[in-house]
């Protein structure tokens, strides 16, 4: 049923030239039982039960209603245990060490005054926060949840694209994906294992109340709460899901009080006190005492509350300083540093535009490259090369000469492909792989994470504001996988 | 429970109840409508009542130069001016659901969401004026929507705060409701030299849902009889005596203590209230006494409800249409 397309152009996660990879042969065998119109089928009840749960996203300035569904693709991105091995080990080390970079960058700078790190690329980071020099956060630990965008160049080699250190988005999804993938393709997952999300959540859970403040007694039980700007914010189902999976209250600014440096939600039978707020705003918003003055989402001196270590915020604030696009290049040295080892997940090669020498080359070799502003997030302020008319390259050269700091250039990388079934045909489509890393004592990473790929056939942009959609990660089960004959195996469609 | 949660649950309760009862109201008139003659004026009277117990004339009178039909049933159905339009209330119930979605079962939240999706978006797009067949159907499916709500909420949800937090949401509403009806009934009267035994009661009963059950145990359907039945029955469910044994009960949940200065505040609240209803006696009053009987009692409703909403330090409603 599948039509082949020439896969020879980028790397293919699903076939090599046209017979499928070994971990996909299952997998291809049972789409290609279905008809076009079984699929078509099957793709509007994905889609409508997303929208009749609600999980949806909103756009900001969308003119045809601004509730959205992610638009899921039912293709799945297989990853063979020993592959996501290397990755999960790779994802681990290296927020370890951003979070020693963390630790130290607000403590004694040692990376700094040993020449690691140019003290200007820090100090002039719009996310450098001086009101967390010197703070002791709880179990030493500024990320609580990391998001780790991976990318697979011609080769099938995994890079690391971008770290999100701040409020990485999206976790629901990879729940929800496999939820809907369970109800309407139920019979894509005979034959195979794979490696369930059911105890994530208790991980998670288990990783938050371990950010218990420095001044709470050790009888009390910490009670957290899930910070969120409210129903209009872009993620608000991520917000929402999340704090039912925690079983912690869902909160917005308005709904706490500070008095006396300790922080309390209001109840219906007054104030209750509460010890570790999971925010997911802003540093900006958090507090207008501290930061901006005109937050109607953040709760006044809620920063004196952390300093005072009567409440942990979670992420940290200030970590949007180890995350941005300039910082990005120097974590491979921050890994040789903080934890003598070499990174196992490579880097894309960036360019610093501020350099002279570099920046001469990158204006000259700008058609092969992508530029992006340091602080934008969301794949906005971006220039790809390759596809760019004359006019965009004329406006980024201007950009970038006039704030170099603002700008880094990286090589495009073409991107790894994988079929997707839109719109009533397959076709190939570039993806990328968000992995989410959760770090309390202990560090777990998200069997799988979320799969995101630039359904606009040839875009590269998979967010999802730019008609980017998602699709279920599958983590096999390696050594059952081969094990035909295994008795205990119970498969889906009734075969033993 | 944050209050702020709790705010949200007792409002979408209200509105959801306020959208059921006027979804009800209009299907009633827009049924008496065919039957009455072909002259607007003859029927006027009776419009004017529903848009009295629907929302306000005076609001509907800033907007527009007189009561007609037509701009009357997009002003109480699809007008964003009225605050209490059907399809602003269906808005704000989903509005409501959607914020505290992790305090109600997903189930809930889905019929809501599924509703306003597909349903109320729908019968916007049509044009106007919309035929009376497909504003019936919409009408009968919104109330189909919300008595299954109302299943769900009492078939699956816990006893627990949320629980009764839109109960008290859903009894304050329908008193109040029950209370206004009766009271621009009689405003509608006030003219007339009869007692309350000679007015007929049926359009009354017709705009209370109680034409069934009342017809169950009386044969008289005056005016006096109607009154005292949706005041004081203590079976009927939309009873004002009816809805004051639910709250007591609800509130009586809330507070587990007998003895805490909110329960004691709110339980003689309401014994006073429920004496105050026991003792009214409408065989010796004429139509304006009971109107200003009624007014009275909807007052006290009022301050009744506001008292409620401090004490639990309840917000202005969060999403307010």
């Amino acid at each position: 049923m599948m039509n082949l397309y020439d896969s020879s152009l980028f790397f293919d996660e699903m076939f090599d030239g046209n017979q499928p990879k070994p971990h996909y042969r299952s997998f291809h065998h049972k789409l290609s039982i279905f008809s076009q119109e079984q699929l078509e089928e099957k793709y509007r009840q994905a889609q409508a039960s997303f929208l009749r749960q609600g999980i949806t996203f909103t756009v900001y300035g969308a003119q045809d209603g601004t509730e959205r569904t992610m638009p899921f693709d039912c293709v799945p991105i297989i990853i063979p245990q020993s592959q996501w091995a290397i990755i999960e080990a790779g994802v681990k080390q290296r927020v370890e060490a951003l979070n020693f970079f963390l630790q130290d960058v607000y403590d004694q700078q040692r990376i700094i005054r040993d020449g690691h790190i140019p003290r200007q690329l820090v100090e002039n980071n719009p996310y450098f926060s001086l009101t967390m020099l010197g703070l002791k956060v709880p179990i030493a630990n500024h990320i609580f949840l990391a998001g780790i965008d991976l990318i697979r160049d011609e080769n099938g080699d995994y890079f690391v694209l971008e770290d999100n250190l701040r409020n990485p988005s999206g976790i629901s999804y990879v729940f929800e994906n496999r939820d809907v993938m369970k109800e309407v393709y139920p019979e894509f997952f005979s034959k195979h294992t794979i490696v369930s999300l059911d105890k994530q959540m208790a991980n998670m859970k288990k990783a938050l109340l371990a950010h218990r403040p420095s001044t709470m007694t050790e009888e009390r039980e910490p009670k957290a709460v899930l910070l969120t700007a409210g129903m209009y914010n872009s993620a608000y189902y991520d917000h929402v899901f999340l704090a039912q999976h925690l079983t912690i209250q869902l909160v917005e600014g308005r709904d706490l009080v500070v008095q006396d440096l300790k922080v309390y939600m209001k109840t219906i039978y007054g104030l209750q006190q509460i010890d570790i707020i999971y925010r997911r705003i802003d540093d900006d918003f958090l507090d207008p005492v501290a930061f901006r003055e005109d937050s109607l989402l953040g709760v006044p001196h809620l920063m004196e509350a952390y300093q005072a270590g009567n409440v942990a915020i979670l992420n940290a604030v200030g970590n949007g300083v180890a995350d941005d696009k300039a910082m990005y290049a120097y974590v491979p040295d921050m890994i040789r540093y903080y934890l003598q080892e070499e990174p196992i997940l490579p880097n894309v090669k960036t360019y610093h535009l501020k350099d002279d020498q570099q920046r001469a080359w990158v204006l000259e070799h700008i058609r092969e490259l992508v530029i992006k502003n340091v602080s934008a997030s969301g794949g906005y302020d971006m220039l790809i090369g390759p596809h760019a008319s004359e006019k965009e390259i004329a406006l980024f050269k201007e950009k970038i000469m006039k704030h170099p700091y603002q700008y880094i250039a990286q090589p495009t990388i073409k991107l790894s492909r994988a079929p997707a079934f839109q719109n009533g045909r397959f076709y190939p489509c570039h993806v990328d792989l968000r992995v989410y890393v959760i770090k309390g004592e202990d560090c777990y990473v998200l069997p799988g994470g979320l799969s995101r790929v630039a359904l606009q056939e040839g875009s590269l942009v998979v967010n999802s504001s730019q008609g980017g959609g998602a699709k279920d990660t599958w983590i096999l089960k390696e050594e059952l996988q081969h094990a035909e004959s295994s008795s205990r195996r119970v498969i889906l469609d009734g075969k033993v | 429970m944050l209050s702020r949660v709790a705010d949200a649950l007792y409002w979408m309760a209200r509105y959801s109840e306020r959208t059921q009862t006027n979804a009800h109201i209009l299907q009633v008139q827009l049924l008496n409508m065919l039957e009455q003659s072909g002259q607007e004026h003859d029927y006027i009277d009776h419009w004017e009542a529903v848009l009295n117990i629907c929302a306000s004339k005076e609001e509907y009178l800033a907007n527009y130069t007189a009561i007609r039909v037509n701009p009357l049933i997009d002003y109480l159905l699809f007008s964003e001016k009225n605050g209490n339009a059907l399809h602003v209330t269906l808005r704000a119930i989903r509005e409501n659901a959607r914020v505290t979605r992790d305090s109600i079962p997903a189930e809930l939240w889905e019929i809501q969401n599924t509703f306003y999706l597909t349903k109320q978006q729908a019968i916007l797009t049509m044009d106007r004026p919309i035929p009376l067949i497909d504003l019936q159907a919409f009408l009968q499916e919104v109330r189909k929507t919300l008595w299954m709500v109302t299943g769900l909420i009492e078939s699956t949800m816990d006893r627990d705060l949320p629980f009764y937090f839109m109960q008290i949401g859903q009894w304050l509403e329908r008193a109040e409701k029950t209370i206004r009806m009766t009271l621009i009934i009689l405003e509608q009267q006030k003219m007339t030299r009869l007692s309350l035994n000679e007015i007929d009661g049926t359009f009354l009963l017709e705009l209370s849902a109680a034409k069934e059950s009342f017809l169950q145990k009386y044969r008289q359907t005056n005016l006096l009889s109607v009154i005292r039945y949706l005041l004081q029955d203590e079976h009927y469910p939309c009873s004002v005596m009816f809805c004051l044994k639910k709250m007591e009960e609800a509130i009586t949940a809330i507070e587990h203590d007998p003895l805490s200065p909110r329960f004691l505040t709110l339980h003689s609240t309401i014994k006073s209230f429920v004496l105050a209803i026991d003792h009214i006696d409408f065989w010796s009053m004429n139509v304006e006494e009971a109107i200003i009987i009624m007014e009275e009692r909807l007052s006290q409703w009022i301050a009744f409800s506001e008292t409620f909403s401090t004490i639990y330090h309840l917000y202005e409603p969060s999403v307010q249409p």
